[in-house]
Formats: structure tokens, C-alpha cells, sequence
């Protein structure tokens, strides 16, 4: 490698690492990155339209709906450990139920960020 | 099952559309949006000279005066959107989803006097709050139907339309303005189905030349503890049956930070009866609470057949990679669609999307609506 080729293979090593990196498993991420964009629209789980009594369009509101539940109707939709049983994933994957996002399904590295941060504990 | 009814008609009217056709920018014979639509980026209410072209050009037959040809003073333009759907959809493993529903229930009224305007358009809306949210069951409670206001705009535009200012609630102008508020274009970058700000805009335009800026703060009603504040500019330059657009937008709310730069084309082959119509966006976010960023990029490309009076045909590849870090982020979609006006006041379309989502996942949706614009 000389000095000439050195720069652009490192560019192209450093672009190609960046292009297979994980998103981080972390709320302050995943919020911003993937809840509010496609499910705290105007005309999903907004304040506004609130569909199936959800509001997901505030950080705060949103942790402690989806982690501590909302009433005495609707237990939590995470529980921390455990995406397994934990009713956002069911609802992420369309498991015996409507899937979520209607018609416009999270990629998988967009679910597998949220699994992680529920395996992580869900911590916010 | 009563319930049930209540809410798919809750969960069709908070859908809505708008109701700008770019693609009939050069079809229709006329090059600027300000020709055919009292807003001068484009949309919503129809001028006389666009009603005109609504009956002569566009539709196949009919008369297109507004309200069915009724007196109204030169100052006051009213207008209606009634657009019912019927939609099959891809739900997972529930199996296909099927719903008829009213999808926009809309009325836009504008004053005008001296080149000072008021316009507002107001729409039904409502809230399904089902009990059960976890379980995926939709069929619960019903909050009802209330109005809601997605325009209300005051503006001032000198008679040579030159020139305008404006303050309100408005979509602010950025690259191609479809009507279709799920293209990747629209919906994820910013540009949302009742996601209208607020705003401060001015623009100028000329034969040749548009550009349109503004300033803006996300509703405060709507978003009272995610507020957005920003900036957009466009600008357009067209001749010949083409036309070229850049666009720019920036935000900041507490979580993120975004600023999106993007470049559109419209080609017209008038032997071919062909609009080639593109758009390329890309941009950065930071998301300061996470001490992290992303880069992202959008694309919508379509032709348009428009083989004679009162049919269109669009087929449209789109894509949205919202992190650049993370390419099996992707989206690819496929959105053909044909339009049919076979009366001035009336609309058929069928539309459907299939989605590519990352390497395993996709998407598939089809539409059928039926559009009234009295």
C-alpha cells in the first residue's frame, strides 16, 4: 500500500464498517430513530390520533406506557429481559395479531435494536 | 360488529390525501402550480383557469366549475374533497386485511380581497381507543369525530402573482409535493399527513423561475413537547416541458437535529404523452441524547402515461434507507397506479405498493378510491 492508495483503502474499509455497524440498543436512540418515525405519526399513535389508545409522540409518556404499563386495561408492553413475552415484539412481528406498523413493517435491524435494548432491561 | 364499523370509519377519516397532481404540470398544458392552484407552491384549492383545465384537459368529460358551475362572488372559493377507499392489505399473519372506509372528508374555503387572502380547509377526523391495544384488537371503543383544521393561511400576493407572503398552518414547499402522503419522499421527510406546521414563507416566481422558502415550528397542539422548529427553501427552474427543483430543509426539536438537501426532475415528452419525474434526497441526523447520528437518503422515480383525456398511469419505484450505517435498513417500494377521471368532478384510482423491506421482509397493499371534488 503506498502513500497514494493508503487513504482511499482506508476510506473504503472504514465506509464498509460503518455500513454493517449496529444501531444502538438504547432508548434515547431507539426513540428518536425508529418509534417516532413510523409509529408516532399524526396519523398513528400521536397525541392526535392516538389509534388503539396509544400515544407514543412524547420520549417520556412513551417509556412509561410501553415499560410500565398504561392502566388497568392495558398491562406493559415490554417487559424488561424478556422480549419474548413481551407484547411489543408480538405486536413487531404480527405473532396471532394485526403486525405493526400496519402495511409497513420495521426492518429487521430496526426490530433487533428493540429486542436488544428489551434484552439489555429496557433501561431508559 | 357495530363497533367495528365505528372504528374503521374512526381509523378512514384521520387518513385523509392531499390533492395536488404534480404529474399535471406540464400534461395539462400549464408549466407553473400557481396557474391551476390559488396556493402558489401547489395544492389544494383549483383556480378558474385550473377548474377550466379540470373540465377541458384532465376529465374526460364534464363540466369542471367549481361547485357544479354555482354563483359565488369573485372573492370567495369554496371546494370539497369526498374520497372513499377500499384497501387490502398485508397484516402479517393475520392474512390480508380488508377495510371500506371514508378516506377524506374535506372542505377549503378562501377570501380574497386585494390580494390579501384567508383560506383555511377543514376536515373530520377521529380517534379509535380500543381497550385491549396489546392484543392487537381493534375492535373497542370510539372516541368520535371532531374537525380539525390542517390549513389555516393568511396571505398577501400582488395581482401579477410575482410574489407572495404568507403565515399559517401550511405544508412549506420541498421537491416534487406529491399527493401520495406515503411516499417515502413525503412521509419520512417530514412531510407527514397532518403534520403541517407552522409557518412564515415567501416566495417569487417568474415564467421561468420559482422559489419558495420558509420558517417553521411543529403544531404546538399536536407535538406540545417534541416541538420542531426549522427552515425549507425551494427552488425551480423549468422550461421547454422540463423542470428542474432543489430543495433544502433543517430542524431541530430536543431529540434530533436533521437537515436533508435534495434535487428533482420532470421531463414531459409531449409525442409520448410521458411525465419522467424523479426525486433524490439525502441528509444527516443527530440524535443528541444518544450521542449519535445517522445518514439517510430517499428516492422516488415514476413515469406517467397519460395516453389521452381523463387517464393517467403512473408506475413508481421508490426508496428509503434511513440509515446509511445500516443498509439492511432499506426499503424498496413498487407504487403503480392508474387514474381515471371520467367526469370532471369525479376520480378512480387504483393504487397498490409492494415493499422490500430490509432482505427478508416485505409489504404488499392495494387501493381503490373513489374521489367527489364538487
Amino acid at each position: 500500500m503506498d502513500y497514494r492508495t493508503g487513504p482511499w483503502c482506508l476510506a473504503i474499509c472504514a465506509t464498509l464498517t460503518a455500513c454493517t455497524s449496529d444501531p444502538p440498543a438504547t432508548w434515547s436512540y431507539i426513540y428518536p430513530a425508529t418509534i417516532a418515525p413510523s409509529c408516532a405519526t399524526a396519523t398513528c399513535h400521536s397525541q392526535l390520533a392516538a389509534r388503539a389508545g396509544v400515544e407514543l409522540d412524547d420520549i417520556d409518556r412513551a417509556y412509561a406506557l410501553l415499560v410500565e404499563g398504561r392502566n388497568d386495561v392495558d398491562g406493559p408492553f415490554v417487559f424488561p429481559g424478556d422480549p419474548a413475552g413481551s407484547p411489543l415484539v408480538w405486536l413487531l412481528d404480527g405473532d396471532e395479531r394485526t403486525r405493526m406498523p400496519p402495511a409497513a413493517p420495521l426492518a429487521a435491524v430496526e426490530r433487533d435494536a428493540i429486542v436488544a435494548w428489551i434484552v439489555a432491561g429496557a433501561p431508559q | 360488529m357495530i363497533r367495528a364499523a365505528l372504528v374503521l370509519l374512526a381509523l378512514g377519516l384521520s387518513a385523509g390525501a392531499a390533492t395536488a397532481y404534480p404529474h399535471f404540470q406540464f400534461a395539462s398544458g400549464t408549466d407553473r402550480c400557481v396557474d391551476c392552484h390559488v396556493t402558489p407552491s401547489g395544492g389544494g384549492l383549483l383556480t378558474e383557469w385550473g377548474h377550466d383545465e379540470l373540465g377541458d384537459t384532465l376529465a374526460m368529460s364534464g363540466d369542471g366549475r367549481a361547485l357544479h358551475g354555482a354563483p359565488l362572488p369573485s372573492w370567495l372559493a369554496l371546494g370539497a374533497d369526498l374520497r372513499m377507499a377500499a384497501l387490502v392489505e398485508d397484516a402479517g399473519a393475520e392474512g390480508a386485511r380488508v377495510a371500506v372506509f371514508p378516506m377524506q372528508v374535506e372542505a377549503a374555503a378562501r377570501v380574497a380581497r386585494g390580494g390579501v387572502a384567508a383560506a383555511v380547509v377543514i376536515g373530520l377526523r377521529a380517534a379509535a381507543r380500543p381497550a385491549g391495544a396489546r392484543t392487537g384488537d381493534a375492535a373497542g371503543g370510539f372516541a368520535g369525530l371532531a374537525a380539525i383544521s390542517r390549513e389555516h393561511v393568511i396571505s398577501y400576493q400582488p395581482d401579477d402573482l410575482r410574489w407572495y407572503v404568507r403565515a399559517g398552518r401550511l405544508m412549506p414547499a420541498f421537491g416534487l409535493r406529491l399527493a401520495d402522503h406515503t411516499a417515502f419522499v413525503r412521509q419520512r421527510l417530514g412531510f407527514g399527513l397532518y403534520e403541517e406546521p407552522y409557518a412564515v414563507g415567501a416566495g417569487w416566481l417568474d415564467a421561468r423561475t420559482e422559489v419558495h422558502a420558509a420558517a417553521f415550528v411543529s403544531d404546538p397542539w399536536q407535538w406540545p413537547r417534541a416541538r420542531e422548529v426549522g427552515a425549507t427553501a425551494l427552488v425551480e427552474r423549468r422550461g421547454g416541458g422540463r423542470a428542474v427543483i432543489a430543495s433544502a430543509r433543517v430542524s431541530a426539536s430536543a431529540l434530533a437535529q436533521r437537515a436533508v438537501v435534495g434535487v428533482a426532475g420532470k421531463w414531459w415528452r409531449e409525442g409520448a404523452h410521458l411525465l419522467l419525474m424523479g426525486e433524490l434526497d439525502g441528509g444527516w441526523e443527530r440524535f443528541p441524547e444518544a450521542d449519535a447520528g445517522r445518514g439517510f437518503a430517499a428516492a422516488w422515480l415514476g413515469p406517467t402515461w397519460s395516453p389521452g383525456h381523463g387517464l393517467a398511469v403512473t408506475a413508481a419505484l421508490e426508496a428509503w434507507l434511513p440509515d446509511t450505517g445500516a443498509l439492511a435498513s432499506h426499503r424498496v417500494a413498487l407504487a403503480p397506479s392508474v387514474q381515471w377521471l371520467p367526469w370532471a368532478h369525479l376520480e378512480v384510482a387504483l393504487a397498490a405498493r409492494l415493499q422490500q423491506i430490509g432482505a427478508d421482509q416485505t409489504a404488499a397493499m392495494t387501493m381503490l378510491q373513489l374521489h367527489y371534488l364538487p
